[in-house]
């Protein structure tokens, strides 16, 4: 069936959604902008808050400094702080050359010794262990004062040989003990 | 709020003829059982019938006959007269655009119409041609290729109406005097038209002619278009 309307109603329906698309783009334009305005508020309020928080902590911080710095532990602490801080160059230099000293008497081998210990103090080696016979023991020390170390013979120990199960195998040893010290310890750092 | 949207939902067909002016109102959407829409008649008194000069009765005629009826309905809709429609039939290609295609029919209607185009209200639609239509226009004169192309080509009819502006501004300020909206300006012929349809696909009986009340202010035609408007003037 025919539907004619002789008033200019598709016009008015051309404006109508023209007007109704104004209006969606206006609501949607003051919709983005209030939900933009409203989140850079948040972001401000929250970014016064972090800023307001982190001052307080900075000067809580500054505070707890302060009270450290006046505390006697504290100072204390500060001092040896700084004494490490001093000795760190010294400690680094001598632990150098303790390894270089070690590796070199590493290297000689120890015929019918065993090192049961060795410790560095005093700027030089000290090696507990077990030797076989005293021959066993001075050749021993003969290669190591090749190699450049010098055994001090009177600080030197020497026991007598007794009975000892070393892996499975039960001889007889003597026990001693070497000061053992590089050409170049007698220089401290 | 809910009156004004039931307002909206509702509008007037109003019928003006020489004994007065009738109203009816459409259905609501859960009445449309209703053998009928709720009509009015308001005829002239007789002071009215001497001070009639113009076309248009008094809009106070038409207000006074609203209130009296108890319509709230602010939505109008009127049948043009025959006398004032000129209809055109022209062929159109179906591969134009809406815009396209109110420029061609714009275009055509100016060597047509009586009076500038500026100075009418105009409407159309789009009839598709009929087959016996589209092998009557077979010519034995023609050459079959020609024949064969003119069969090929997508062609329909746009049926043009057309009043004068002047009438419809005058039916609008009738309207709008007497506090109402016009929305629709529609032919008789279609508003009689949706009527007989209601009424032969109804499911309740529904009488064409005009109650017996209705019987001596509208005749059986008047009475049609009369309800076909207030059927029809919810759409646009």
């Amino acid at each position: 069936m025919s539907e004619f309307n002789l008033l200019p109603w598709r016009e008015q329906r051309r404006k109508h959604s023209i007007r109704r698309w104004q209006a969606g783009l206006v609501v949607a334009a003051v919709f983005t902008a209030s939900t933009v305005c409203l989140l850079d508020r948040a972001w401000d309020h929250w970014l016064f808050d972090q800023q307001a928080r982190q001052q307080q902590a900075e000067q809580t911080m500054a505070q707890w400094h302060k009270e450290l710095k006046a505390d006697a532990l504290w100072q204390s602490r500060a001092r040896m702080a700084q004494q490490v801080k001093a000795d760190w160059t010294g400690w680094q230099q001598q632990q150098t050359r303790s390894w270089q000293a070690m590796q070199q008497w590493l290297s000689v081998p120890p015929r019918g010794v065993q090192i049961e210990r060795a410790v560095w103090r005093d700027q030089q080696w000290q090696l507990n262990g077990w030797a076989l016979s005293e021959g066993h023991w001075k050749n021993w020390q003969t290669a190591l004062a090749v190699g450049g170390f010098s055994a001090q013979a009177d600080r030197a120990q020497w026991a007598s040989a007794q009975w000892r199960q070393a892996d499975g195998i039960a001889a007889k040893q003597h026990a001693f003990q070497l000061p053992l010290s590089t050409p170049n310890s007698a220089v401290k750092p | 709020m809910f009156r004004q949207r039931h307002r909206q939902s509702l509008g007037l067909g109003i019928i003006v003829n020489q004994r007065g002016i009738a109203l009816a109102q459409s259905n609501r959407s859960d009445a449309h059982q209703q053998a009928h829409p709720a009509w009015h008649w308001q005829a002239y008194s007789v002071r009215d019938l001497a001070c009639r000069q113009t076309d248009w009765p008094d809009p106070h005629c038409l207000r006074w006959a609203r209130q009296r009826s108890g319509f709230v309905a602010a939505s109008v809709a009127m049948a043009l007269p025959p006398a004032q429609l000129l209809r055109f039939t022209f062929p159109v290609h179906t591969g134009m655009g809406p815009k396209q295609l109110q420029a061609h029919l714009q275009a055509l209607l100016t060597s047509a119409l009586p009076w500038p185009v500026s100075e009418a209200l105009w409407d159309y639609q789009l009839i598709e041609p009929q087959a016996e239509m589209a092998t009557t226009t077979l010519a034995a004169n023609r050459p079959a290729w020609l024949n064969a192309a003119l069969q090929a080509q997508p062609s329909w009819q746009a049926e043009v109406l057309a009043i004068r502006k002047a009438w419809a501004q005058a039916c609008e300020q009738w309207c709008r005097q007497a506090g109402l909206r016009l929305v629709k300006l529609e032919p008789e012929w279609q508003a009689s038209m949706r009527w007989q349809t209601v009424v032969q696909n109804s499911s309740v009986a529904v009488l064409q002619e005009p109650p017996c009340e209705a019987a001596d202010a509208l005749t059986n035609s008047e009475w049609a278009v009369l309800c076909g408007l207030a059927l029809g003037v919810g759409k646009p």
